[in-house]
C-alpha cells in the first residue's frame, strides 16, 4: 500500500510543476492585435517636443553665509568688493588704552592663478550693511582709502601676506566710538584679469576669520572679530545662466494646448544644453576646503505667474539633483508627475523655474545654450487610451 | 481509516493547491478572441475517451459529462478533475512555447434517496489567458513595450438533481448559475527611471443563468444512449473602463446571449469488454454583441467525438485489471479566424484508470495530443499536449464496492 501511495504523488507533483503557467506568446499574438480580432488595440505612444521660452530672472536672495570671501573675476562673475564690519567692543582691562599699531588680518587661502596679486584699497563704508541681504552693488564708501602706517593707500593682496597695516587714528576712533564704524570695503585698485581670484576665510567658516589686531601703547594687544562680512559679486552678462549666490534664476514658459486632452503621460523632461566652458562649479578656494563642484539645482513650479511676487519665488518642487556645470552636455531634468498634473488640470501652468539649490551660500554659474537646436525644450512622451472597440 | 482518508485527501489537496497557485488560463491562444475556449465538462475517463463517453454509465464520478449519470451514485461522492497542458504555438514565422493550467472542475454528489442524487460544484465553462507585448521604439527615447494582458473565466455553479426512476433510465435537471469576468489590460511599459507606465483596462462582469436537462437510457445490456440540452444563457454584462487618466473612466452595460446547446451520445458494447462511444454536441452562433470586431466571424460550435474502451477485469495481470481508453474528437470553435475560416481543434486521447486505494472511488488519467487551428487556414496553429488527472472518492469507505466500468 505504501508503494501505491507514492505513485499517487508522481502525477500530483507533475501537475503542480506544470501548473506554473507561462505566456511567451507575444510575437504570435501580434496578428490578432494588428488584424483587430483581439478587439483591444493600444492607443499608441507619441513623443513630442514642446518649445519653451526661457528668460533669466534676478530675485533678491543673498549669499551672506558663504564660507569664503573672494575678490577678482572668474567665469564672468566679478567679485568687486569685500565688506567687513568688526565688533570693536573693548575688554574692560583695555578701556582707556591707546592703540599704537593696527593691522587688518585677511586669512587668504588661495590665489588663482598662482602668484596672482591684486592691488586693493581699504575704504570706510558710509552706511552699514546686512550680510543676509543680496548686495549686488558696492555700497557707498569714502573714496579716500584708509592709509597704512606709512601713508600708503594701496595694498596688494597675495597669498603670502595676510596682515595689512592701517592707520591707528582711524582704528582708535572706531574703538573709542568717536568715529562711526559702518564697516570697510576692500575694493579693486585696478581691474583684474578675467580669470584671477583671491579668496579668504569668511567668518562663517568658524576658523581664522578676518579680524583687526591692535597693539596698545603698554605693549598688550587685542583682536576684534567680524560681525558681518560679504563678498559683493555681480554677473554683468545676459544669456541663459543660473547663478547661485547672485540669485539669478531661469523662468521657463510653455504652451501645452497642442497636446491631446486624452494624453496619458509616460515621461517628461526639461532638456537643456550645458555650456561647460562658461560654467563655474567651485572656485579654487572652495575646492581647497572640500566643497563639491557639482551644481545642485532645484526646479520648481511657481505658485504665481508674477515674477515680482513672493509666490513666484516659491512653489512646488519638481526636481532636485545636480550636474557638472563645467562639462558641455545635454541634460534632461525629469518633470516627474508635474506635466501630467498640468495636462489633467490638477495644476495651473505658471511655467517652471530653475535655480541653484545653494543660492544663498555658494556662487556658482550654470550656462545654457539659449537658441538653435540646443535651445531648451520639454520632451513629452505620452500614450493615448486603448481602443476597446465600438462606442466604448 | 485515517490512512485511507489521508491517501485520498493528499492528492486532492495538492491539486487544489496547484489550482490556487496558478492563474486561470486557457488551453489555446485562440481563446483570446472571444469568450475563451469552451471547456467540456466530464471526468478523466471522459477526457481519455476523447469527450465521447456522454452516454456511458459511470457509477464512480460526480464530474460527469451527462449529469443524469449521477443518479447511479449511492454514496456521498466528491470528484475533481484538473488538467495541464504544454503547447507550441506557431505562425509562419514565429514560435512560442507555453504551459497551461486549467482550473479544475469539482462536484459533490449527495444521494437523497435511492436513485435520487443532488449535486453541485464548480465547472469552468470558458477560459482564456494571455500576456503578450511588443517593442515600441520611439525616436531617441528608451524602448518601451506595448503590453497586453487578457484574463477570461466564465464558470458555472450547477444545482443538479439526478433521478433514476426505473432501472433503465436516468434523467437530470439543473439550474446553472453563470458568472465570470473578462479583463483586458493594455499598458505602455518602460523599464526605466522617471518613466511611468500607462494603462487602459476594461473589465467585463458576466452574470446569468440557464437550465439544463439530460437523459441517459439503457436501451439494452450493451447499449445506452444519452441526450441533453442547455437553454440559452442571457448574460448581463457590466463593463468598467479604467485608465491612468482617471477622468476617462467610464461604465457601460450590454446583454449577451449564449444560444441553446444540445447534445446526443451513444455507447455500445461491441465485443467482450470492448465498448464504443460517440458524442455530438452543438450550439448555434451567438450574436457578436460586445465583440463587434468579430461580426461575421462567429459560427456554430460543434463537437464530434468517438472513443473505444476496454473495461477492466477484476483479476488477472496488471494490464488486464486496468481499463484502456482511446478517443478522438474534433471541436469546431465559435470563432472564425479569419472570417470564414473556423478554428478547429483535433485531438487524439488515451488514458486509463485505477481504483482508489482503500476505498470506493477512482483515479483517472488522460493524455491528449492534438492541434488547434492550422497555419494554412488560420495563420497559426497550436500543437498541444495535455495531461488530466481526475479523482473521485466516496464516503462509504468501509463498503468497498466493485464496479465494472
Amino acid at each position: 500500500m505504501a508503494m501505491k501511495t507514492k505513485y499517487w504523488f508522481i502525477p500530483a507533483f507533475l501537475a503542480l510543476i506544470l501548473s506554473c503557467s507561462s505566456d511567451p506568446e507575444g510575437p504570435v499574438s501580434g496578428q490578432f492585435v494588428d488584424g483587430g480580432a483581439y478587439g483591444v488595440k493600444a492607443g499608441g505612444t507619441h513623443r513630442v517636443i514642446i518649445p519653451v521660452n526661457a528668460v533669466p530672472v534676478d530675485v533678491p536672495r543673498g549669499d551672506g553665509i558663504s564660507t569664503l570671501l573672494a575678490l577678482g573675476r572668474t567665469k564672468g562673475i566679478e567679485y568687486r568688493a569685500i565688506l567687513l564690519r568688526f565688533d570693536f567692543t573693548l575688554a574692560s582691562a583695555d578701556t582707556g588704552k591707546t592703540i599704537s599699531s593696527a593691522r587688518i588680518h585677511l586669512p587668504i587661502i588661495t590665489a588663482t592663478p598662482d602668484g596672482f596679486a591684486l592691488p586693493v584699497t581699504f575704504n570706510e563704508l558710509r552706511a552699514s550693511f546686512n550680510d543676509s541681504d543680496t548686495i549686488v552693488t558696492v555700497p557707498p564708501y569714502d573714496p579716500r582709502p584708509i592709509a597704512d602706517s606709512l601713508g600708503r593707500t594701496i595694498d596688494t593682496l597675495t597669498i603670502g601676506a595676510t596682515e595689512y597695516n592701517i592707520d591707528t587714528t582711524v582704528v582708535n576712533g572706531w574703538v573709542s566710538g568717536r568715529r562711526p564704524h559702518y564697516g570697510i570695503a576692500i575694493v579693486w585698485a585696478a581691474t583684474p584679469d578675467t580669470s584671477s581670484l583671491i579668496e579668504m576665510n569668511a567668518r562663517e567658516r568658524d576658523t581664522n576669520p578676518p579680524s583687526v589686531r591692535v597693539t596698545f601703547s603698554d605693549g598688550t594687544s587685542a583682536t576684534f572679530g567680524p560681525v558681518a562680512d560679504y563678498a559683493v559679486a555681480v554677473f554683468p552678462h545676459g544669456g541663459l545662466n543660473v547663478v547661485g549666490g547672485l540669485a539669478r534664476r531661469i523662468r521657463f514658459t510653455y504652451d501645452v494646448s497642442g497636446i491631446p486632452p486624452r494624453a496619458m503621460v509616460n515621461a517628461s523632461f526639461l532638456v537643456m544644453r550645458v555650456r561647460g566652458g562658461e560654467g563655474l562649479g567651485a572656485t579654487g578656494g572652495e575646492l581647497l576646503i572640500g566643497q563639491s563642484s557639482s551644481f545642485l539645482y532645484y526646479l520648481y513650479a511657481p505658485a504665481s505667474p508674477d515674477t515680482a511676487s513672493t509666490d513666484w519665488r516659491a512653489g512646488t518642487g519638481v526636481d532636485r539633483s545636480s550636474f557638472d556645470p563645467i562639462v558641455s552636455k545635454t541634460i534632461k531634468l525629469p518633470l516627474r508627475g508635474y506635466l501630467a498634473d498640468v495636462l489633467r488640470g490638477a495644476r495651473l501652468n505658471y511655467g517652471l523655474v530653475l535655480q541653484s539649490d545653494q543660492e544663498v551660500r555658494l556662487v556658482q554659474r550654470a550656462s545654457f545654450t539659449s537658441s538653435g537646436l540646443d535651445a531648451p525644450y520639454i520632451e513629452l512622451i505620452y500614450s493615448l487610451p486603448a481602443d476597446f472597440g465600438g462606442a466604448r | 481509516m485515517k490512512r485511507r482518508l489521508r491517501m485520498c485527501i493528499v492528492p486532492a489537496v495538492l491539486l487544489l493547491a496547484a489550482a490556487l497557485g496558478a492563474p486561470a488560463s486557457a488551453q489555446s491562444i485562440f481563446g483570446l478572441n472571444f469568450l475563451g475556449e469552451e471547456q467540456f465538462f466530464g471526468s478523466g475517463r471522459y477526457r481519455a475517451l476523447g469527450l465521447s463517453a456522454y452516454a456511458a454509465v459511470d457509477t464512480m464520478n460526480a464530474v460527469s459529462a451527462n449529469p443524469a449519470s449521477m443518479a447511479d451514485l449511492s454514496s456521498l461522492t466528491f470528484s475533481i478533475l484538473e488538467a495541464v497542458g504544454l503547447s507550441n504555438v506557431r505562425s509562419s514565422s514565429t514560435t512560442a512555447y507555453e504551459n497551461r493550467f486549467q482550473m479544475p472542475s469539482i462536484m459533490l454528489a449527495v444521494p437523497l434517496t435511492k436513485g435520487l442524487v443532488f449535486g453541485t460544484g464548480y465547472r469552468t465553462r470558458f477560459e482564456s489567458k494571455g500576456n503578450f507585448s511588443f517593442e515600441h521604439p520611439l525616436g531617441d527615447a528608451p524602448v518601451g513595450f506595448d503590453s497586453y494582458e487578457h484574463r477570461s473565466g466564465i464558470f458555472t455553479v450547477p444545482v443538479t438533481l439526478a433521478w433514476k426512476p426505473v432501472s433503465w433510465a436516468r434523467v437530470s435537471g439543473a439550474y446553472d448559475i453563470e458568472r465570470g469576468s473578462m479583463r483586458d489590460n493594455s499598458s505602455f511599459i518602460y523599464h526605466k527611471t522617471y518613466y511611468s507606465n500607462t494603462q487602459s483596462t476594461r473589465v467585463r462582469s458576466f452574470s446569468g443563468s440557464s437550465w439544463s436537462a439530460s437523459a441517459l437510457i439503457q436501451a439494452g445490456p450493451r447499449l445506452s444512449v444519452g441526450a441533453g440540452v442547455t437553454t440559452s444563457t442571457d448574460y448581463d454584462v457590466d463593463e468598467t473602463f479604467h485608465y491612468t487618466l482617471t477622468k476617462l473612466d467610464s461604465v457601460s452595460h450590454f446583454d449577451f446571449t449564449l444560444p441553446l446547446s444540445w447534445e446526443v451520445g451513444a455507447s455500445a458494447g461491441v465485443i467482450g469488454r470492448w465498448w464504443l462511444h460517440a458524442h455530438l454536441w452543438q450550439r448555434s452562433a451567438p450574436e457578436p454583441t460586445g465583440f463587434e470586431q468579430l461580426a461575421g466571424s462567429i459560427g456554430d460550435e460543434r463537437l464530434v467525438a468517438f472513443g473505444i474502451e476496454r473495461l477492466r477485469m477484476q483479476s488477472g495481470t496488471f494490464f488486464t485489471r486496468i481499463p484502456l481508453r482511446l478517443g478522438f474528437y474534433e471541436n469546431r470553435w465559435h470563432v472564425e479566424y479569419p472570417e470564414g475560416h473556423p478554428v478547429n481543434s483535433r485531438f487524439v486521447t488515451f488514458g486509463t484508470g485505477f481504483g482508489l486505494p482503500g476505498g470506493p472511488g477512482a483515479i483517472d488519467v488522460s493524455f491528449e495530443i492534438g492541434q488547434i487551428g492550422s497555419i494554412s487556414a488560420n495563420g497559426l496553429d497550436e500543437r498541444v499536449f495535455r495531461f488530466a488527472l481526475g479523482l473521485s472518492a466516496s464516503e462509504a469507505w468501509s463498503k468497498r464496492k466493485t464496479v465494472e466500468r
